[in-house]
């Protein structure tokens, strides 16, 4: 039936089409808004997974690293940037024997020159199976121990379960995939300390600062009896091992409370802006808007004079300020996905915080927000041009176009 | 329908004075009835017609509707009533550029809730009109009787009972004008009242009742005997 067509959205969508360069302008601003709103929130929900998965992943209260090298073990646990420092064993015993510590568990960092997965240098985390808090919770396909020549590998490693990866002359099958932490864990890869020893044996050249490397490790991750105070107990092992041992001491908390402190920074900046950008978008829209309706004064006389109602004018100008509105938010979201999906690693490795993907689920719920906020806008930013232009004087008009 | 115009005066403000582009103007409209109103340019012509049409309202009088004032009723009314009784052809051009000249034709069926097809009535008003190869275009690609033949059809949509045309003719040639009076003789024969107004004497030859309006002051010019010669 094409009787079906002639409906006021038609018509609305009609007097948009016919007149692109007119809308055009106003889609553009909207479009800004929208990519600004859009890519804002899913950085946003991008770095508040990070920030999650930072508290939830982290595992311990307490990180216990050589001294002078608190900041490259935070850009190792952070970012993945590999990390090479290490500290004498023994204080790992020292450590689990404190009052007040009910875990302690050694990592030994190793950075590879190349893998066959990574165009970058990978790290080598070497774990300690027995004692580990922080490896094994998050390997997606469970596995009860690792044999030879098996390790386990970060999210971002791109070979995957059963598939084989080399390093250091050597093949490697991995056995398991931790799941995406957000974290610098993504890029590494983890073996028992066992095999990572074994390994330098065999190749004394890859450790050139140490003379025996079984006698050190690079951190020791520390849980603390949850009646105490992690930062309390941490100062105290320092007091009695950080000379003796060469130590410095993360705790956790300062860590996600650094970070959360960044975020919000950055979560502020980016909705300031979006607010700036809509209050302004909201003028320009009312403003152009205003313009706009006043240049077509006769057409719109002319559905008077045909017998349209004002509430009925008032309508056709809102779906089109809709339409307008909406197609601008839609382009907006659109090229802010082809900015912020392809380029999430770039832009929060260079603001230097972990971020983890959203689901598709939750980018749709945005792109919907987005587009429900610029679609009411729209009406909304023109409601006081709609109210005077129904109400103009409609024979002095015509009259005018005469 | 039957539209009895009483004692309409309007009044503009030129300057620091008054002055009254329609003065006390009274007459009436049955079915099938054909008025002429004539006038030089700027006599109250058109703003008459646009108070009878109810999109300007009157400083003073009435205008009855079936003997219901026009002005007492709110704009869903008014509009409502411009819509189905009223087919206005308006001096210029009046089409909508956004839309061809079908959908031009066919918008003030849409303009309220109706059933029916409006596509087979805006056809066979096209057919009717010597037009329906004009169906597509836009108004930016017809000339001048064409145009005039569109908004003939668009003002014929909805069946009124009185058709309002300001100056059909101003802007035709000869040939042309002559076609289109020829089309309004035809429908007013068909039952359709006519109201037009025009600067050309030859048009208030045409038939019917024949009014002169000079500077807001409407007279009686004749009545002559066969509407459209």
């Amino acid at each position: 039936m094409a009787d079906k067509k002639f409906t006021l959205h038609w018509l609305a969508l009609q007097n948009v089409r016919r007149k692109p360069y007119r809308n055009l302008g106003l889609a553009a601003l909207v479009g800004i808004f929208s990519a600004i709103l859009f890519g804002g929130s899913i950085l946003n929900s991008q770095l508040g997974k990070g920030l999650e998965s930072l508290s939830d992943r982290l595992g311990a209260d307490v990180l216990i690293v050589p001294y002078g090298h608190e900041q490259i073990a935070k850009a190792a646990l952070l970012r993945g940037e590999p990390g090479t420092y290490y500290m004498r064993k023994e204080a790992l015993s020292r450590i689990r024997e404190f009052p007040g510590v009910t875990a302690a568990t050694p990592q030994f960092f190793l950075a590879s020159l190349s893998a066959s997965c990574c165009a970058e240098r990978v790290q080598i985390i070497g774990f300690d199976p027995d004692s580990d808090f922080l490896i094994r919770p998050w390997i997606q396909n469970k596995i009860t121990q690792l044999r030879d020549g098996e390790v386990v590998a970060g999210s971002k490693i791109r070979a995957g379960a059963g598939e084989e990866i080399f390093f250091f002359e050597t093949t490697y099958r991995v056995a398991a995939k931790m799941d995406a932490t957000g974290l610098g864990l993504d890029t590494s890869i983890f073996m028992p300390l066992s095999a990572l020893y074994a390994l330098m044996r065999d190749n004394p050249d890859i450790v050139r600062q140490i003379d025996s490397p079984e006698q050190y490790i690079s951190s020791v991750a520390v849980k603390i009896d949850p009646a105490l105070s992690p930062r309390d107990v941490g100062n105290a092992v320092m007091r009695a091992y950080a000379i003796e041992y060469n130590l410095d001491l993360i705790v956790a908390e300062t860590i996600v409370s650094e970070t959360a402190r960044r975020l919000h920074t950055l979560s502020a900046a980016v909705y300031w802006i979006a607010a700036g950008v809509w209050a302004l978008a909201f003028l320009v829209i009312s403003l152009i808007f205003s313009v706009t309706v006043s240049e077509r004064k006769h057409e719109l006389s002319v559905y008077r004079l045909l017998g349209a109602q004002r509430s009925w004018l008032a309508r056709l100008l809102q779906w089109e300020a809709f339409f307008i509105c909406a197609g601008g938010a839609l382009a907006g979201i659109l090229a802010a996905s082809c900015v912020v999906f392809p380029f999430s690693a770039l832009i929060f490795t260079s603001l230097k915080l972990p971020y983890l993907g959203v689901s598709g689920l939750m980018a749709a719920g945005h792109a919907l927000s987005v587009l429900a906020i610029a679609g009411v806008s729209g009406p909304l930013a023109c409601l006081n041009t709609v109210w005077s232009v129904t109400r103009f004087d409609v024979y002095n008009t015509l009259r005018e176009g005469e | 329908m039957r539209l009895r115009i009483n004692h309409l005066t309007k009044r503009y403000q030129r300057g620091d004075s008054w002055f009254d582009a329609v003065r006390n103007a009274s007459f009436s409209l049955d079915d099938g009835a054909l008025v002429s109103m004539v006038g030089r340019s700027g006599s109250g012509k058109t703003t008459l017609l646009n108070m009878v049409s109810g999109l300007l309202c009157p400083d003073s009088g009435e205008i009855l509707v079936d003997g219901i004032n026009l002005f007492s009723m709110d704009d869903k009314k008014r509009s409502d009533f411009r819509n189905e009784k009223i087919g206005y052809i308006q001096q210029g051009r009046s089409l909508l550029g956004n839309l061809t000249a079908l959908d031009n034709v066919r918008l003030p069926f849409h303009l309220q809730r109706r059933s029916g097809d409006s596509l087979q009535r805006a056809r066979g008003l096209f057919a009717d009109l010597g037009v329906s190869h004009l169906e597509n275009s836009y108004p930016a690609e017809l000339s001048g009787g064409e145009l005039r033949r569109i908004a003939l059809a668009r003002a014929l949509i909805n069946a009124p009972a009185i058709v309002i045309a300001d100056e059909p003719t101003s802007d035709l040639d000869i040939d042309t004008a002559h076609e289109i009076l020829e089309l309004f003789s035809r429908l007013n024969a068909q039952g359709v009242a006519f109201l037009v107004a025009t600067h050309d004497p030859e048009l208030s030859r045409c038939g019917g009742m024949a009014l002169k309006m000079d500077a807001g002051e409407l007279t009686k010019a004749t009545e002559l005997l066969s509407p459209f010669g």
